[in-house]
């Protein structure tokens, strides 16, 4: 529990630094905070995609029903950090571009991104709870990740898009002051245990309710 | 206050609510494992 109670602090002190400590980014003003939250948002609802798409070829190569879970509730956490990065993303761009939504290149692919994992959720939950959903939700998973590099890294590059360059631009250099690179990073970490702690709660509770059912 | 602190706060607190509301299930999830 010390260890979870000093995470809490280290959020609280990312949170404080990204508004205290790091400056805002050259023409973008205050609003270049969100940075701190947007990208960490979207970093772990990739992360969550992968873990998903690991557990799926766990499941096919053996078929544990624990591995079927594991895959869909990072299908699931992916999804609520990818919409908590698009409505973080939709605030930034009416700080800076003016408006919420217009349809960006980068705002396109995020969207496709939700609608296919909103369709891995709805596939889920068309089929009887069994060994065929569990097969078939593992191979959507698996195609459905092939699509995140593309839609997350290629497809907004090849067109011109009014978002800011990511942080390692094309020519791979990290284009950041030193600052905001700390509270960047801090923040990136601070992220992954949020989504960390999240996922082993959930596999916790899985563990404990197939133990009360085996009881039974 | 200035918007940035406004702002600063309003991250703050709902930090601490997702902090404490995970807290508060990870200490529910532990009574639960420790039951026979």
């Amino acid at each position: 529990m010390i260890l979870k109670i000093l995470f809490g602090a280290y959020m609280l002190l990312v949170i404080a630094a990204a508004f205290l400590y790091a400056p805002p980014a050259l023409g973008l003003g205050e609003i270049s905070r969100i940075i701190y939250f947007h990208v960490p948002l979207a970093w772990v609802g990739v992360l969550a995609y992968l873990v998903s798409m690991v557990n799926s070829i766990r499941y096919l190569k053996r078929p544990l029903a624990e591995y079927d879970f594991r895959a869909a509730i990072n299908a699931e956490i992916g999804l609520v950090f990818t919409l908590l990065a698009t409505v973080t993303g939709a605030i930034f761009a009416r700080g800076t571009w003016g408006v919420y939504w217009n349809w960006d290149p980068r705002q396109t692919s995020i969207f496709v991104l939700l609608l296919i994992y909103g369709a891995y959720l709805v596939l889920r939950s068309s089929l009887e709870d069994g060994e065929k959903r569990a097969r078939l939700a593992a191979v959507y998973s698996i195609v459905a990740f092939i699509s995140v590099p593309f839609l997350v890294f290629i497809i907004p590059r090849l067109y011109v898009t009014l978002h800011p360059d990511p942080i390692i631009n094309q020519s791979g250099q990290l284009q950041m002051n030193a600052r905001m690179m700390q509270v960047f990073l801090a923040s990136l970490l601070g992220f992954t245990g949020i989504y960390w702690w999240i996922y082993s709660l959930q596999v916790r509770l899985y563990k404990v309710v197939e133990r009360l059912e085996g009881q039974k | 206050m200035s918007d940035l602190y406004a702002v600063l706060l309003v991250a703050a607190i709902s930090w601490l609510g997702i902090f404490l509301y995970l807290v508060r299930l990870d200490l529910r999830l532990k009574k639960l494992e420790q039951e026979k």
